[in-house]
């Protein structure tokens, strides 16, 4: 469904996976490519755009990230930074960040899609392969025997 | 106003709820879908797994020597950080590396002793760095550059011992191998064979870095980094392979995903690294290559492949404009040196080290013999 506000500014509604409606601004919701065709193919003129694998929850934090990013202009660069890091900051969790993650993949919103890349990148930079195991929830499938012949080839990364 | 007026005509609340009870309207359809987005729509319904698309996205972001460490987190994880991709040219190492640079080599004070390569930028000299390469068995000797690409370095170590000098060529202490400076990681190639002739590229079709190795016994070998194994090549072109064979500087250029070697009179030869043939690429016409007599060579100028001339002391480079296309040689620099230094040099290498978004004017290295 697609309304317009006083100032003429193009509205869509975009429906979570568990049925939550968020009314934003054409500009912001486009900045995810995947929404962004939905509405050239015409998807927004029948009602909410259905986003079948994005949870409400998701959803608020991926829109409130497009408000930000479709307001700020070059000139604020360093300001948008600084948002940038508390932004990843507030969603420190690890679970927050990959649902985060799948959802900016799933939108196609560049930016954030790089952002929380390097978040989870850095939280596992210098972890021990236990920890990355443990962090995201990965089966040991190694037999002892194959393991201690990889941990051997690669041992100077160990030291 | 009145523009967004029809698109705004909104339906009562009615209508669409009708609308989203049916499930035709559903955008994401099974023959829309791409892989990843099913990938990550079963992934959002379980949560404990994560596609192998967004574990490499964020794998790639890491320093090298972290990807070696989880290496042994699973199975499925060895195999991904198998890619080339990760394993050679991760770009949380990568993305610093300043894109016209030039791989230098550094000696000892004495001449004598190889010890590293030098990454230059050329617009600031502060900028250069230099890597030591790994220690080998013997380490008097020189090396020979065979090409870079996206960062990684392949080399050819000729060991000598000067009071050998002329058992050089003979001498079997030689290795070829590639090498990631940023990170270390070294490739030694197999010692099968002594090769005249050199290449260093990287192949799409099988994501895949290739060193192309020909022996004076007329064989064509390939070693893929990612399988790290030698093999023969069925039948070369042996015309091709002859006349490559006889230069002197047999070391191909890389560029389009084929090597690239200049010979005899403008002629220019190349192998494919996919498809693992030979053919010729059209050499400039004639009308602006008068003067048959002259030396040779190839180069790249940005994203083209260019040739370049010694012609009566005067240097002279053409750049093709369309791959592979005759038409579209035009000329682009012709330039005689004033200094009698110069003239007695033939232009051995050009690159392109200024990037093309520089306004004020460009410049051309030209290596000289």
């Amino acid at each position: 469904m697609s309304i317009t506000t006083e100032n003429n500014e193009k509205m869509i509604t975009l429906m979570s996976s568990d049925g939550e409606e968020f009314v934003v601004e054409e500009a912001v919701a486009a900045q995810s490519q995947t929404i962004k065709h939905l509405i050239e193919d015409g998807c927004s003129t029948e009602g909410s755009i259905p986003l079948p694998n994005v949870t409400g929850r998701v959803l608020s934090e991926v829109i409130q990230y497009c408000k930000k990013h479709s307001s700020s202009d070059d000139k604020e660069e360093k300001e948008l930074e600084a948002w940038d890091a508390e932004f990843v900051k507030a969603a420190d969790d690890h679970v927050a960040l990959t649902d985060l993650m799948m959802a900016a993949n799933f939108l196609d919103i560049k930016g954030l899609l790089d952002l929380v890349a390097q978040t989870l990148a850095n939280m596992i930079t210098g972890k021990s392969p236990e920890e990355v195991r443990r962090m995201w929830n990965i089966k040991n499938d190694f037999t002892p025997e194959e393991a201690e012949k990889v941990r051997k080839e690669n041992q100077w990364a160990f030291e | 106003m009145a523009d967004s007026g029809n698109m705004s005509l909104s339906r009562s609340s009615e209508d669409q709820n009708r609308d989203d009870s049916s499930d035709d309207r559903f955008p994401f359809d099974q023959a829309k879908t791409t892989n990843m987005e099913r990938q990550v729509i079963s992934a959002a319904r379980n949560r404990t797994y994560l596609p192998p698309d967004i574990v490499e996205e964020i794998l790639a972001l890491l320093p090298f020597k972290s990807i070696e460490r989880f290496r042994s987190v699973s199975k499925s994880l060895f195999t991904l950080l198998a890619t080339p991709k990760l394993l050679y040219c991760p770009r949380g190492s990568i993305t610093k590396f300043p894109p016209y640079s030039y791989y230098g080599i550094k000696r000892s004070d004495d001449e004598s002793l190889f010890t590293g390569v030098v990454l230059s930028d050329y617009r600031d000299d502060a900028k250069n760095r230099g890597y030591m390469v790994p220690e080998f068995s013997c380490r008097e000797g020189y090396y020979n550059f065979v090409g870079t690409c996206n960062g990684l370095v392949c080399l050819v170590f000729y060991s000598t011992d000067y009071s050998k000098w002329e058992t050089v060529w003979y001498e079997k202490k030689r290795e070829t191998f590639v090498w990631n400076p940023f990170t270390g990681l070294c490739r030694k190639l197999p010692n099968r064979n002594y090769y005249y002739a050199y290449g260093f590229g990287y192949d799409s079709a099988s994501d895949d870095y290739k060193v192309f190795l020909a022996g004076a016994d007329g064989e064509v070998e390939i070693f893929s980094l990612k399988t790290g194994s030698l093999k023969k090549v069925k039948n070369p072109d042996g015309e091709y392979l002859r006349d490559i064979l006889t230069l002197t500087r047999a070391m191909g250029l890389f560029l389009n995903g084929a090597l690239h070697w200049a010979w005899g009179i403008a002629i220019i030869i190349a192998f494919d690294l996919d498809k693992e043939k030979f053919y010729r690429v059209p050499n400039p016409p004639n009308e602006i290559s008068p003067d048959h007599d002259g030396y040779y060579s190839v180069g790249v100028v940005g994203e083209y492949l260019c040739m370049c001339a010694t012609i009566r002391q005067k240097y002279i480079v053409w750049v093709m404009k369309e791959y592979c296309d005759k038409a579209s040689w035009v000329p682009f620099i012709s330039y005689t040196p004033s200094s009698q230094y110069g003239k007695e040099y033939q232009v051995e290498y050009v690159c392109d080290f200024i990037p093309r978004s520089f306004k004020d004017g460009r410049y051309m290295m030209l290596q000289f013999a």
